[in-house]
């Protein structure tokens, strides 16, 4: 498509003062274009020729977007996208180092503490992207040693029928109410990242009783925290605890009647991180990726998907913005341990 | 075509000895008799002569070549000994031809030749009209010459029979055993003809061997074995016989209960040994001796049946010991009648019990 | 069978004795090496593994000291037996009659019986469960919904598939096809004679086939048992989702959570199979018990046409109850799934305004991956069925046929990989597959191999009760006619165990197309397949996708089955001639 343009261009070279070319879309892709061709990242990524992301984050409609954008940016390079629960893609690359095999160019996954544990072994390679200037402040240098960024937003709320429900509950705490009996859906901590997230911040806010009284709820209680949409949209419950806001607001979107709550007691939020493995095959079509997710085009996909962009300059989907809410984050040195404690907790008073 | 001999041939199955030490020659174009109750290891040395089973101990050669032994055996394949089984093995998913043609598909025969053997072959067991069939379409005795078939049509040097006959009804049996027999005359392969029915051993075999507990108990002529049989078990598993067991009191006689009763003595057994005395019902007499030299005992008659050509009679002759005879339909005797029964001396034989 | 010695060096002869016979051993020799190599191999790395510490990597025993002494592991087996044996229950008890009707009597519609038995097979279990959830959710269920509407208000909720005896029933009856193509491929190479023998002393027709057909067919009855446990007991997607709301654990949900927790148990969920290799291969040593004093061959050298039992007036209450399987297995669940899969967006329910081909169109155009998935499923299942089928085949004759001394070890390992939950399999396939000298990582061989292994059991079983059914005699006639063991295999094994070598096929390839776990370390987004997406659509909550890919994944599998049955029945072992009628007139 650039070529076609810029062919275009020089054909009607005589018209150059054109407003449609010099200020519109055709006048902006041969910039671009001439500015990646100058990037000496990009002319490197383009010697290696290709690209494999082992990806958790995002489902796999917002992936082929960011995937597509890349390889429409940056042609040259073949992009190979495995995306899989992030727990998996994280064994995965596990075994592949155990096992000798370099695969791998860029992971992104939920959980911080993949990448702690990549770090210690020294699996993961040190890149500054210059773009993540552009996030929010609270999220920029994560990792002093620059091995891992933040790849991913991503906010725990309430969800509900609208429809069903005339006055949907605005906290945590407003769901241990008794007209929530049985009508209480969610995910299961363990196997969902983002509801063992969530147990953890629920039982440093109020502790232990809180499970206790949301055990006494009888919710139902899936395996990952999308069932809570599911279950939701069957018409199986009324009310999603632990429920994944972005997903929520893709479903609302396509025109399924469910809408999310964000809880005043705090949204959890949950960062999915990214990182350059130290054996990439191809490192830097990797560092070539790692910051174009920082780029304007992948949070506009972002937003369009419902998600939370990785640009300050970039707004939500709805005119939603982090500031706009209150939220918490799971944060400390033993994580690992609170996860496990959280799951025993739910395990011995949730079911 | 090629001679068998068998020497000291053993085989065991875990701690089942099926076969303890025989020793057979068949020379070659003899059709021998493998004959024994069922469990008496005839079947075991077809296996063995076919080359499904290694033996324990012991040989077998066909003429000078060495078939098996324990240190290894020729494939069934290489040996050009053919096999026709007791459920016939026909393959349900070929024809008739089919299943004749095989051994000589497998030989790369010249398609002329191969034609014109399995059209001698079809012809012999008189199933030309039927080659097309598949062999759920034909009869017991029609697949059962399929069998037949198939085993000649490559012109085995030797060829086993494992009752080929037993499926089939008494009727078509009869005719079948002549029907093996000619078939034998003609080719004159050496043949091992497995079976339990006596009268097909006598009625197909050169030579019989009589089989009883994985040994061979007598090795002859049909007549030998009928007439002059080796011991006890042979006299009885061949024809109807009467056994009295006793004791030798030394050669040519025999001690049964208190009495002491004299033959021609085959046992050579010592004195005090366990031996038989055996004597088949046709040759007793009762009541007249009619001048043979007799052993004779007083008894009383259980039962009697018409039988037409003759009655048999079975008489009570004390301590429990019975003896039947028969005896001319005219003779008329009743349950309760007291009798004297008499043994003809040259009738009678002493004999060893099985080996 | 013949032990082949070369060491004759007797002075005594000019022994002619046998030379090692080369195609043979070369074969034999073959199948052990390709064994050592799909299933030794990584199973050897799982049970590496299960004595390895997680963290530290050092040798331990602690797993399995874990494995034994933790309540929290103990409940989930626990769970997991009754599971496996409720579910081999009721696909023994449903498909042995079923099969016994489609191929033994007049029964009407008996090739469409036989159809939908094999569409309810192509179901991946996750994806019936999904079926079901929609169709006996307590709340939403849609069989609940229509008694309420019928019963009032009040009238309850009937079913309730988030239970222990929800889950068996979704794993029973997605289980069904497995004894039911078992056993009537038994039931159809059986000679008929066997049940006129009972028939003719005055038996009736269903203690004739209570007390003959059936126990004549126990070696099959007895494999589509236990396959149907192991089943049971290695299905992740039905207590997965049926299971998991209602707090009941079960091994393989809990081999999940391994994987799931930060750092993943890989080596404890290792350790953790064990416990089902001992009861599976329990089961395998009763099964040599009970099998070993009998004979079961059902195909002599003597045969009789095949003939049908007449039903008379039971033949329609037996289609009734044949009618059971696919009303539960396939037109309800895909009714409900074909529902959602033509919405656009399934929570706005059914109107005109919402129906859609929107993701039929997806599927087969809007997205790249699903047409490189739909390739490949179906290039890897085609190829890996072959090779399983060849390769269990040719092991369950060695087995069958003792061909070389330690036989039965050789059955032994080809029953493994079954057992093992295919998530911990996966990793021993990674860890086999992918070093030196094999370095299959990335490429379609890798897959191929891993489902060929990981089925082997199927085949191998299957091929052995087709086996043990088939008089030895048959082969020893071609032998002492002059074959050789690989021509008599060929030329008489194989085609006799013909119709039941193409039925062995599908029942290896089925399972391959619908797997999941096993392929969830070792696709590669080249060689990515049809359930991989499927599942990543269900973890995305895209349940329209997930549902319109089911029924596309369903068409092209039912369409191939379409091509393929013809196949099936020219092969048939039983075979007559144009001349049948004439030949009903020779006196026998």
């Amino acid at each position: 498509m650039t070529d076609i343009t810029r062919r275009g261009l020089l054909k009607t070279g005589g018209l150059v003062g054109t407003a449609l070319l010099s200020g519109g879309l055709a006048g902006t892709g041969f910039a671009r274009l001439a500015a990646a061709q100058d990037d000496p990242l990009y002319a490197a990524a383009r010697k290696e020729g290709a690209l494999t992301l082992y990806w958790g984050s995002y489902e796999q409609q917002t992936m082929e977007a960011i995937r597509d954008a890349f390889k429409a940016k940056y042609p040259g390079i073949e992009v190979q996208l495995l995306r899989q629960a992030s727990q998996t893609v994280y064994t995965r690359l596990r075994l592949e180092l155990q096992n000798g095999v370099a695969e791998c160019d860029s992971l992104g996954t939920t959980n911080l503490l993949h990448y702690t544990e990549l770090k210690k072994i020294g699996a993961l390679a040190a890149y500054d992207p210059p773009d993540a200037a552009m996030l929010p402040a609270a999220f920029k240098g994560l990792d002093k040693d620059a091995m891992y960024h933040v790849g991913a937003i991503s906010l725990t709320s309430i969800n509900y029928a609208p429809g069903k429900v005339s006055a949907p509950p605005t906290s945590w705490m407003a769901l241990l109410e008794d007209q929530w009996k049985g009508k209480i859906t969610t995910g299961s901590p363990a196997f969902s990242g983002d509801v063992a997230s969530w147990v953890v911040a629920i039982r440093r806010k109020y502790g232990d009783d809180y499970l206790r009284r949301f055990g006494q709820q009888k919710p139902k209680v899936g395996q990952s925290n999308v069932d809570t949409v599911t279950d939701i949209l069957a018409g199986e419950r009324v009310v999603g605890s632990g429920a994944p806001f972005s997903y929520t607001l893709t479903q609302k979107a396509a025109g399924n009647p469910i809408d999310v709550s964000v809880p005043t007691d705090d949204a959890i939020l949950n960062l999915g991180l990214t990182g350059i493995p130290a054996k990439a095959p191809h490192p830097n079509a990797a560092r070539l990726f790692t910051n174009f997710l920082y780029s304007k085009e992948v949070s506009d996909i972002l937003s369009r998907n419902f998600w939370p962009t990785l640009r300050t300059d970039v707004a939500w989907a709805e005119g939603r913005s982090l500031d706009q809410m209150k939220w918490f984050r799971n944060t400390g040195d033993d994580l690992a341990a609170e996860v496990a404690e959280g799951i025993a907790k739910w395990k011995e008073l949730v079911r | 075509m090629s001679g068998i001999r068998i020497t000291n041939l053993r085989k065991t199955f875990g701690n089942y000895t099926a076969l303890r030490g025989i020793d057979l020659q068949v020379p070659n174009g003899t059709l021998l008799a493998l004959l024994g109750p069922s469990g008496c290891g005839k079947s075991t040395t077809l296996q063995l002569l076919a080359g499904f089973e290694a033996p324990t101990e012991g040989e077998i050669w066909a003429d000078d070549v060495l078939l098996s032994s324990p240190r290894g055996v020729l494939p069934p394949e290489k040996r050009g000994i053919s096999l026709v089984f007791q459920n016939y093995a026909v393959w349900p998913h070929k024809t008739v031809a089919e299943n004749v043609a095989f051994g000589l598909t497998i030989r790369r025969l010249p398609k002329a030749e191969l034609t014109e053997r399995l059209d001698r072959a079809l012809r012999t067991v008189r199933l030309e009209s039927l080659r097309d069939r598949y062999p759920s379409e034909l009869s017991g005795g029609q697949q059962q010459r399929v069998a037949l078939a198939r085993a000649l049509v490559v012109e085995p040097a030797i060829l086993l029979l494992d009752e080929p006959l037993s499926n089939l009804d008494a009727h078509l049996r009869e005719e079948m055993r002549f029907e093996i027999r000619q078939v034998h005359d003609l080719l004159g392969i050496t043949t091992v003809y497995v079976t339990h029915d006596q009268s097909e051993a006598l009625v197909t075999a050169d030579r019989v061997a009589v089989m009883k507990s994985g040994a061979v108990q007598q090795f002859g002529s049909p007549e030998d074995v009928f007439e002059r049989p080796s011991n006890a078990f042979v006299a009885g598993f061949i024809g109807s016989n009467n056994e009295l067991v006793g004791t030798s009191e030394g050669a040519g006689a025999i001690r049964v209960g208190d009495t002491v009763l004299t033959a021609p003595d085959r046992s050579a057994a010592a004195r005090g040994n366990p031996v038989s005395l055996c004597v088949r019902p046709s040759k007793v007499r009762l009541g007249e001796a009619g001048g043979l030299p007799c052993n004779s005992l007083p008894g009383t008659v259980i039962r009697s049946a018409y039988l037409g050509e003759h009655r048999d009679v079975l008489v009570d002759v004390g301590v429990g010991r019975t003896i039947r005879a028969f005896v001319p339909p005219e003779l008329r005797y009743g349950p309760g009648a007291e009798t004297t029964v008499h043994l003809p001396i040259d009738a009678c034989q002493i004999l060893a019990p099985a080996v | 069978m013949g032990v082949i010695s070369t060491s004759s060096r007797g002075a005594e002869a000019r022994p002619v004795m046998a030379r090692v016979p080369v195609v043979k051993t070369a074969i034999l020799g073959a199948v052990v090496l390709l064994l050592a190599m799909l299933v030794v191999q990584p199973f050897g790395w799982v049970v590496f593994n299960s004595f390895h510490d997680d963290a530290t990597g050092a040798w331990t025993l602690n797993n399995y000291a874990r494995v034994v002494q933790s309540a929290d592991l103990i409940e989930p087996l626990v769970n997991s037996l009754l599971l496996a044996t409720a579910t081999a229950v009721i696909a023994v008890g449903i498909g042995v009659p079923l099969a016994w009707l489609v191929s033994r009597t007049d029964m009407p519609f008996r090739r469409s019986i036989r159809v939908l038995t094999l569409t309810a097979f192509v179901t991946p279990s996750f994806i019936g469960a999904t079926g079901w959830i929609l169709l006996a959710a307590p709340n939403s269920g849609w069989l609940n919904v229509l008694w309420r509407s019928l019963a009032g208000a009040d009238g309850g909720t009937p079913l309730n598939i988030y239970s222990m005896a929800g889950a068996v029933f979704v794993c029973g009856i997605y289980t069904v096809p497995y004894s039911f193509t078992m056993v009537s491929s038994a039931l159809d190479e059986m000679a008929v004679e066997l049940e006129d023998a009972a028939t003719t002393l005055g038996c009736g027709v269903l203690r004739t086939m209570l007390s003959i057909t059936i126990p004549l067919a126990a070696p099959a009855v007895i494999a589509s048992f236990i396959l149907s446990f192991i089943q049971g007991l290695t299905l992740f997607g039905v207590p997965a989702f049926l299971l998991t709301p209602t707090g009941i654990p079960v091994v393989t949900t809990k081999l999940a959570e391994f994987y799931q927790l930060f750092p993943p148990e890989i080596y404890l969920a290792a350790a953790y199979c064990m416990p089902l290799l001992l009861v599976t291969g329990g089961l395998f040593w009763m099964r040599r018990r009970y099998l070993g004093r009998k004979q079961y061959v059902t195909i002599s050298g003597k045969t009789r046409a095949g003939r049908q039992i007449r039903l008379g007036g039971w033949r329609w209450p037996a289609l009734l109850f044949a009618l059971l399987m696919p009303m539960t297995a396939v037109f309800l669940p895909y009714a409900a799934l074909l529902l959602v899969s033509l919405t656009r967006a399934w929570g706005q329910g059914l109107s005109w305004e919402n129906l859609s081909l929107y993701w039929y169109w997806w599927a087969i155009f809007g997205n790249s991956e699903t047409h490189t998935a739909i390739v490949n499923s179906l290039v890897y299942s085609t190829l890996a069925a072959t090779l399983c089928v060849a390769l269990g085949t040719l092991v369950a004759y060695i087995v069958e046929r003792r061909l070389m001394t330690g036989a039965s070890l050789l059955g032994a390992v080809a029953t493994v990989p079954i057992v093992i939950p295919g998530i911990v399999l996966s990793v021993g396939f990674f860890a086999a597959y992918t070093r030196a000298p094999f370095n299959l990582y990335g490429t379609p061989l890798l897959l191929i191999a891993a489902f060929a292994a990981t089925f082997l059991p199927i085949a191998y079983s299957h091929g052995g009760s087709i086996l043990k059914g088939i008089g030895p005699e048959l082969e020893r006639a071609a032998r002492s006619l002059g074959a050789g063991e690989a021509r008599t295999f060929l030329s008489i094994t194989i085609p006799l165990m013909g119709g039941g070598l193409v039925s062995g096929w599908f029942l290896v390839f089925i399972p391959i197309i619908r797997e999941l776990s096993v392929a969830v370390f070792l696709i590669t987004p080249k060689t990515n397949v049809m359930t991989t997406l499927i599942y990543n659509a269900k973890d995305g909550g895209n349940y329209e996708a997930v549902c319109a890919m089911s029924v596309l994944l369903l068409l092209i599998t039912l369409l191939l089955v379409a091509i393929a049955r013809p196949l099936a029945g020219l092969t048939g072992a039983r075979r007559t001639s144009r001349k049948t009628a004439e030949a009903a007139g020779v006196p026998s």
